[in-house]
Order: C-alpha cells, then sequence, then structure tokens
C-alpha cells in the first residue's frame, strides 16, 4: 500500500447463497454434460455395432449366396446320381432281360448294349432257332433289326444282330416303364 | 474473475469532531454509477452510519470502505531510516514515499480504529498528508512551500521541497469522543512522533501563549529575515485575549446560530495561524531548516472558513497565501481508487 496504513480486506465475490446456486448449476451441468457424453458414448457405440452386424450380415448373405449355390449344385449332383442310379437300374433290367431273351442253344459272344442300340455276337446252331427264339423277341422289342451269318465249322452259324430302336420308341418305351 | 460482474462501492469516512461526513461512489467497470453523501452528528451519529453503511455494503460483495486517521499521534517525516524499525521500537505503523519521506501513525491508534469500525470493517486508512501530497500534487514539486490541511478537527501542516517532505506536523483542533480515549492508551509505547516530543521540549504550548509577544517565534524571525512589520502582530492579540472576553458574553447575549458560527470561525483560524506560527519557529530554527524560508503557504480548506487565516498570514507573517476549497470525500475516494487500482 502506498498511502493506506492497511491493506484492505480480501473480498468474498462469492455469497453462500451464491455459492450454494453455483454449486447446484454446476451440479447440473456436470449431470447434463455426463449425460450428453453417456449418451454419445452409447450412440458411438451403436453405430458401430450397427456397422459390425451391418458387415456380418453381408458376410451372412454371401455365405448363404454360396451355400445356394452350393445345395444347388449338389442337387444336381444328386439328380445327376439319381439318374445314374436309374439308369444303372434299368441298365441291369435289360441286360438281365436280354440274358433272359436269349435260349439256351445260343451262345453269346459278345453284346454291346447303348442307349437305342444292341448288338449281339454269337453263335447259332442253325438259322432257325435264332430266328424263332432270339430274333422274334428282338424284333416285338426294336423297330429295326438286321441280322448277319457266318457259317463256322461245325455247322453253326455266326451271327451279328444289330437292334436299333427310334427315338419315338425310346420315349414310348420310356412312358412305357 | 468476475470481478466484472458486480458494482464497486468506494466509501469514505471523514470524521469531522464527534461527526461523520460519509461519500459513496458506485462505479461499473470504471463507469460512475452513483454519487451520495450525507453528513451524520448528534449523540448516536456513529451508529446511525454503520447502519447506513451496513445497507450500503449489502449491494456489492465489492466493496472498499477508506477513512481518513482521526488520530492524534500520526504524522509525517523525513526520510525512511524509521520505516522498518518503527513497529518493533515504538509501536507506530509506518509508510515510506519514495524512498524519501515516511508517515506513521501509531498501532494502537489504528488496532483501535479498526475495533470501532469492526462491524462493518475498513480497507484503507489514509494520513492527512497523503491527501496534501495528492490535492497538492500540481504545487508541492515546484520548490519549497508550506502545505497544511485545514479540518474542523485537525489541522496538518507540512513542508514539502521539490516533492520532498522536509518537516510535518498534525495538529488535533478539539479533543472528540475517541480522541481522548486514544489519546490515553497512546501513551504507552509510542514515541515515532519526534515532533511532538520536540516540540515539547521547546516549551510551545497553546495555553502558554497569551499573547503574540511571547512567542519565541517573533524573535527568531527578526533574527532569520528581514521583516521589521513583525509588531504589528500585536494587532491580533485581540483574538487571544477579547475571544475569552466574546466567550464570555456569549453566555448573557443572545447571539444567532450565525455569529456563534462566525466566531468559531474566527477562533479556530486564530488557531490555525497560531499553529502555522508554532510549525515555522520550530522549523527555522530545527535542523530542517538550512537557510531556507517559507515565502508560500498553500492551504486545503475543508471546512470551507479560511478567509480570516489568509489575512492572519499575509498581514502578520507577510507569507502569500493559496488558500483552496477541498472535498475531503472526493479525496479519500480518489485515494481509495489509487491504492485499490494497485491489488
Amino acid at each position: 500500500m502506498k498511502h493506506s496504513f492497511i491493506t484492505p480486506r480480501p473480498k468474498r465475490l462469492i455469497s453462500g447463497e451464491l455459492r450454494l446456486v453455483l454449486f447446484f448449476f454446476i451440479v447440473t451441468i456436470i449431470m447434463l454434460v455426463g449425460t450428453y457424453l453417456f449418451l454419445h458414448f452409447k450412440t458411438y457405440a451403436f453405430i458401430t455395432e450397427r456397422q459390425e452386424v451391418a458387415r456380418e450380415e453381408k458376410s451372412l448373405k454371401n455365405t448363404i449366396s454360396q451355400m445356394g449355390s452350393e445345395i444347388k449344385m449338389i442337387e444336381k449332383e444328386v439328380k445327376i446320381a439319381e439318374q445314374i442310379t436309374t439308369d444303372n437300374i434299368v441298365m441291369k433290367e435289360s441286360i438281365r432281360n436280354l440274358f433272359d431273351l436269349v435260349p439256351d442253344d445260343i451262345i453269346l459272344d459278345r453284346a454291346e448294349l447303348e442307349s437305342s442300340s444292341l448288338i449281339l455276337y454269337g453263335t447259332t446252331p442253325n438259322k432257325d432257332t435264332y430266328e424263332y427264339m432270339l430274333h422274334a423277341p428282338l424284333r416285338s422289342i426294336f423297330h429295326r433289326t438286321y441280322t448277319s451269318y457266318y457259317p463256322i465249322e461245325n455247322g453253326w452259324y455266326r451271327f451279328v444282330s444289330s437292334n436299333y430302336l427310334d427315338d419315338e420308341t425310346v420315349t414310348q418305351g420310356e412312358e412305357i416303364e | 474473475m468476475i470481478a466484472w460482474l458486480y458494482q464497486k462501492i468506494f466509501i469514505a469516512i471523514i470524521p469531522d469532531g464527534g461527526e461523520y461526513d460519509v461519500r459513496i461512489v458506485t462505479l461499473k467497470q470504471k463507469k460512475l454509477l452513483s454519487k451520495e453523501s450525507r453528513h451524520y452528528g448528534g449523540p448516536s451519529a456513529h451508529e446511525d452510519m454503520l447502519v447506513y453503511l451496513r445497507k450500503q455494503i449489502d449491494l456489492s460483495p465489492l466493496y472498499y470502505i477508506a477513512i481518513l486517521n482521526p488520530g492524534l499521534h500520526q504524522g509525517a517525516m523525513a526520510g525512511c531510516s524509521l520505516h522498518d524499525i518503527a513497529d518493533e521500537l515504538s509501536g507506530a505503523k509506518t509508510l515510506c514515499r519514495n524512498g524519501k519521506w515516511l508517515l506513521y501513525s501509531s498501532i494502537l491508534e489504528i488496532d483501535t480504529l479498526k475495533q470501532r469500525y469492526s462491524s462493518i470493517g475498513l480497507d484503507f486508512i489514509f494520513s492527512p498528508f497523503s491527501i496534501i501530497e495528492r490535492f497538492f500534487a500540481d504545487k508541492i514539486g515546484t520548490g519549497f512551500a508550506l502545505y497544511a490541511l485545514a479540518q474542523k478537527d485537525s489541522f496538518s501542516v507540512a513542508f514539502f521541497d521539490d516533492g520532498k517532505l522536509e518537516y510535518a506536523h498534525h495538529y488535533p483542533m478539539h479533543a472528540h469522543e475517541g480522541a481522548a480515549s486514544i489519546e490515553d492508551g497512546s501513551g504507552i509505547g509510542f514515541s515515532v512522533g519526534v515532533e511532538e516530543d520536540t516540540a515539547s521540549e521547546k516549551g510551545i504550548s497553546l495555553e502558554d501563549i497569551e499573547s503574540l509577544d511571547d512567542l519565541d517565534i517573533i524573535d527568531e524571525l527578526d533574527n532569520l529575515s528581514d521583516i521589521e512589520d513583525l509588531d504589528s502582530l500585536e494587532d491580533i492579540a485581540e483574538f487571544s485575549d477579547d475571544q475569552l472576553t466574546l466567550e464570555e458574553k456569549r453566555i448573557s447575549l443572545p447571539y444567532s446560530s450565525e455569529i456563534k458560527q462566525e466566531m468559531s470561525g474566527f477562533n479556530d483560524d486564530y488557531t490555525r495561524f497560531e499553529f502555522i506560527q508554532k510549525t515555522l519557529s520550530y522549523f527555522y530554527g530545527s535542523e530542517y531548516c538550512n537557510n531556507r524560508f517559507v515565502e508560500t503557504v498553500y492551504i486545503a480548506d475543508a471546512y470551507g472558513s479560511g478567509g480570516e487565516l489568509k489575512r492572519y498570514l499575509e498581514e502578520e507573517l507577510f507569507l502569500n497565501v493559496l488558500i483552496r476549497r477541498i472535498d475531503m470525500g472526493d479525496e479519500v475516494i480518489s485515494l481509495a481508487m489509487s491504492e485499490e487500482e494497485e491489488l
């Protein structure tokens, strides 16, 4: 102090009432700020979680798509397998039927069975045996039947029987089955 | 930080012989909002004033209460050598001014004053010599002269030479309610006021002076200067002798209050004249003089009755006298503001 013999008392700018008001005001502000920060954090966490879920959803969709493709592929394979099984069964039945057709007197050397044709190689004691016991059933099955005979030393005949099914016949045959 | 929200209230208390002048200035961000003055007199003046001030200081927590020190044991002296040791040695509070001179006041009186205003508190206690220094700031740096502050209940005299205080003395005019007790208590351990001791040693006492012929100063002035007309000082002996007669007459004659006031003014002016005369006498006879002589007296008149004093000084001591009317409230407020700015 330059002129005063005493120094001024410290001034309490904030009175008791004002201090109380400020305290509650500050507490309110802190609570508001805290709530805001909590909500902000929660919003951020929710957005992050939503992005994560969206990413996971996209990943799952991709997986589902891949699995769909695999299922289709498997279904196709199943169909193919079933078709093969059916074909094998048909083939087996056809072969059994073929062998049932062949009489005991005729000896088959070779048979080439295809989807619409059957070519038989064998020997027959004579032509009549073949004509009545094998050729007749074959003609009832196939549309076109061609037979060639070759005499062999023991008096028997070697034959080659080519039998063909036309497309319509095949369809009709499948429908019959 | 939040001080700008509040009004600043500066309160100046001027004790005036048992009465009080109060000045209240309200500022906000250095802008004057209001200025109010009140005067309290009568037996309950102090209590009434405190009640009023308590209401005022409730308006803002940022208030400063300044008071002009009414203590008897105060003064100023040249040099700051006693500044650091005065507290321990003599029970005086000192303030060093510019490293050249110091203000002092009795610690006991300051404590008593603080105790007296404990219900509202005090922030600044100013010496009358600070008022003189501030009020005559444009004059004290211009040369050697005598400066005085005339209040109703005290008279402060100081010699300044180019802004440096050479000698000073504080005279109480009348004993009043608080001063008597202060005076009684302050006799213990207060001795910084070397001027008072020296003055008593010189044997100058108002009671002992019956006429100006008895004053040693006249002889000293005769020795020290070429002034030959000092004999005319006898002309004013009427103010000492006749004053008693007037007082006696006042008892029997129905004087109006104006006449009483006028007579009181005459008496006070003469008393102040005697104080100046006594101070000059001591100064010229002391080591402070250094062959310097006072030609001009600047008087700050706080009570508005300095006309006779001017005439006495001019006619009896041949001094150039300049009297300025001073508003003590404004000056104390101004000092308080300057102190507050430095906080």
